[in-house]
């Protein structure tokens, strides 16, 4: 039971149960940290506005209501673009079940975007995690980094910036060692007769026929 | 003068008013993902959307009778 020692879940993950027998092992947003630098952005772009009033009040006292009038303009887009930004982030997120893993980037108005990888399509060759710099250090964020072994090209999904990287690295490792016993070797297969490749790769392109498509 | 400031009060009102349609479609869409993926936005960022869809048509409204009522219509 791959979900049974797997425990962290999100109520919202479950809408995105669509396959059989799919249990949801793990679902995660970025770091809410990873939005500091645009609360300090904005915080430095409202500093900047009322030093602008205050100056040109100084110079015009007469049009003051002008000046707070775009004052407040520039304050409205600024916390426009601050809400987008957080609800952009909230509708981020990654979900991992035994049967796929999920990105989902919802960015309401400008764009959406669903990438979904099925795990018994593929192979997990390594889990890798990448931390850069003495902040992620210091506050245990970074990447977990999946690549998969496809017969045709090798291909990294990336959870970008989540806490507990290492964490959850190992308990991804875990996990797919134990999808690779329950789903077996699907893809690579050694062959018998021939002695000039050591391994071959075949993939289904119409039901019950295989195409060799080449060696290594 | 007058008339440059009147006409800078005027297109500051057309864009909060650009801004605040914007602000309530933006705010509609949002409602909609949380419903079609059963996702519940923090009530205190709705709050603001909500916010930012009123309260700069409320100011345009103001500016606009303002302004009215200064070049003596």
């Amino acid at each position: 039971m791959i979900g049974a020692h797997c425990s962290l879940k999100h109520r919202f993950a479950k809408n995105f149960l669509t396959l059989e027998n799919e249990q949801i092992i793990y679902s995660t947003r970025q770091h809410w940290l990873t939005l500091f630098p645009l609360f300090a952005i904005n915080a430095l772009f409202v500093i900047f506005a009322f030093l602008l009033v205050s100056i040109f009040y100084t110079f015009a006292p007469s049009y003051l209501i002008t000046f707070l009038l775009l004052a407040f303009i520039f304050l409205v887009l600024i916390a426009e673009i601050f809400i987008k930004e957080i609800v952009d982030w909230y509708f981020h997120f990654y979900i991992i079940t035994n049967r796929k893993i999920v990105e989902v980037t919802y960015k309401p108005l400008f764009s959406r975007a669903i990438n979904e990888v099925l795990l018994d399509q593929i192979r997990c060759t390594e889990v890798d995690v990448e931390m850069q710099g003495m902040l992620s250090e210091v506050l245990n964020i970074g990447n977990v980094v999946l690549t998969f072994d496809r017969p045709t090209h090798e291909e990294t999904f990336t959870i970008k910036k989540i806490r507990e990287p290492r964490r959850i690295a190992m308990h991804l490792g875990d996990c797919f060692e134990s999808f690779e016993s329950q789903y077996g070797n699907r893809i690579w297969y050694k062959t018998q007769d021939n002695k000039r490749y050591s391994h071959r790769f075949i993939e289904e392109i119409s039901p019950n026929t295989n195409y060799q498509l080449g060696g290594i | 003068m007058n008339y440059l400031i009147i006409a800078l009060k005027i297109s500051a009102t057309l864009v909060l008013v650009m801004l605040a349609v914007y602000s309530w479609v933006y705010f509609s869409q949002v409602r909609k993902i949380e419903k079609q993926f059963g996702l519940r936005l923090p009530g205190s960022i709705k709050k603001m959307l909500a916010v930012l869809a009123m309260v700069p048509m409320l100011i345009s409204l103001i500016v606009i009778f303002a302004v009215i009522v200064e070049l003596g219509i």
